[in-house]
């Protein structure tokens, strides 16, 4: 299913950086302000562990000091965050394979405890369950529409794929979440 | 269960803040790199700066050398050809001169000037 493009440029909170008023350290800060609780969680959905997740913001935010320049003449500055934390993450996760022989099947930290909210319902702690099955693409496209709000065609380009694939990719995700919770309800 | 209802459970279990410390330790390390980075910026530009001096450097000497040799060169009176020194200017004579001598003496010719025996030069 398409959606109309919102425009990726045009969405909200994309950040017009302003290169005669930022300096370099002012722009990583304004940056890290604005976006680093959204690239924090979109990591964790595809790293799993919550060290892991701040591994990869922060491998993230030294790519940006590093490149700098690019960055001021970036348009679409959310779309190059999400992108560039896309490629940290899944460059962790083949290294992580490699080093572990791990499936793609993670150890999901639940939030508890000082870093993040207690979720203590059952059907929460199911459907936690039921993301650690999930392949990681999935979980990506999941994590993209439902907390970033982006439309299929953003993730397709947030991504590289075509929007077919993001859409069923999602649809998959919800379908095999939605099971998992009425197998719970079910008994 | 509709699709809307599981994206509420989905964000209400995994909407994580993010770990305390997390900025410092991010920003420090950006920081870094940016220091990293603008100090290597810096380092191309004064390689060729660095290069032309070391050129020029070069050419000066060689230009004071010559014209140092070739003060020595008038000073001893010998050849002010480029590419002999003075001083092996002067040995090749004295070669050529010993070796005449030499040659008289064997064949007779009392022309001839005596070797000196000087080879110190």
């Amino acid at each position: 299913m398409n959606e109309p493009d919102a425009g990726i440029a045009t969405l909200p909170g994309a950040a017009a950086l302003n290169r005669s008023r930022d300096t370099a350290e002012e722009m990583l800060e304004s940056v890290y302000d604005q976006y680093a609780q959204a690239l924090y969680r979109y990591a964790r959905f595809l790293v799993g562990s919550t060290e892991d997740a701040e591994d990869v913001v922060q491998e993230v935010f030294i790519r940006i000091a590093r490149e700098q320049n690019r960055v001021f003449k970036i348009r679409n500055l959310k779309a190059y965050l999400f992108s560039a934390t896309r490629n940290v993450a899944y460059s962790q996760l083949r290294n992580r394979k490699r080093r572990d022989d791990l499936s793609e099947a993670i150890i999901w930290d639940l939030p508890v405890g000082g870093t993040g909210k207690v979720v203590g319902s059952a059907e929460a702690l199911v459907l936690n369950e039921a993301l650690d099955e999930l392949p990681v693409d999935q979980r990506e496209a999941l994590a993209l529409k439902v907390f970033e709000q982006m439309t299929f065609q953003e993730i397709a380009r947030t991504v590289g794929t075509s929007i077919n694939t993001v859409s069923s990719r999602y649809r998959y995700g919800i379908a095999k979440l939605r099971q998992a919770l009425e197998d719970n309800q079910n008994g | 269960m509709d699709d809307k209802r599981i994206e509420e459970i989905l964000r209400e279990s995994c909407d994580v803040d993010m770990p305390q410390g997390m900025k410092d330790r991010v920003m420090r390390s950006a920081r870094q790199e940016l220091a990293h980075h603008n100090s290597r910026r810096f380092a191309p530009r004064w390689k060729p700066v660095l290069v032309s001096m070391a050129l020029a450097i070069v050419l000066l000497t060689n230009i004071m050398d010559g014209l140092t040799q070739a003060h020595l060169t008038k000073l001893v009176g010998g050849s002010s050809s480029i590419g002999m020194s003075a001083p092996l200017d002067l040995r090749a004579l004295l070669r050529q001169h010993n070796a005449d001598a030499l040659l008289a003496m064997y064949t007779g010719d009392e022309s001839t000037v005596l070797p000196t025996g000087d080879e110190s030069l």
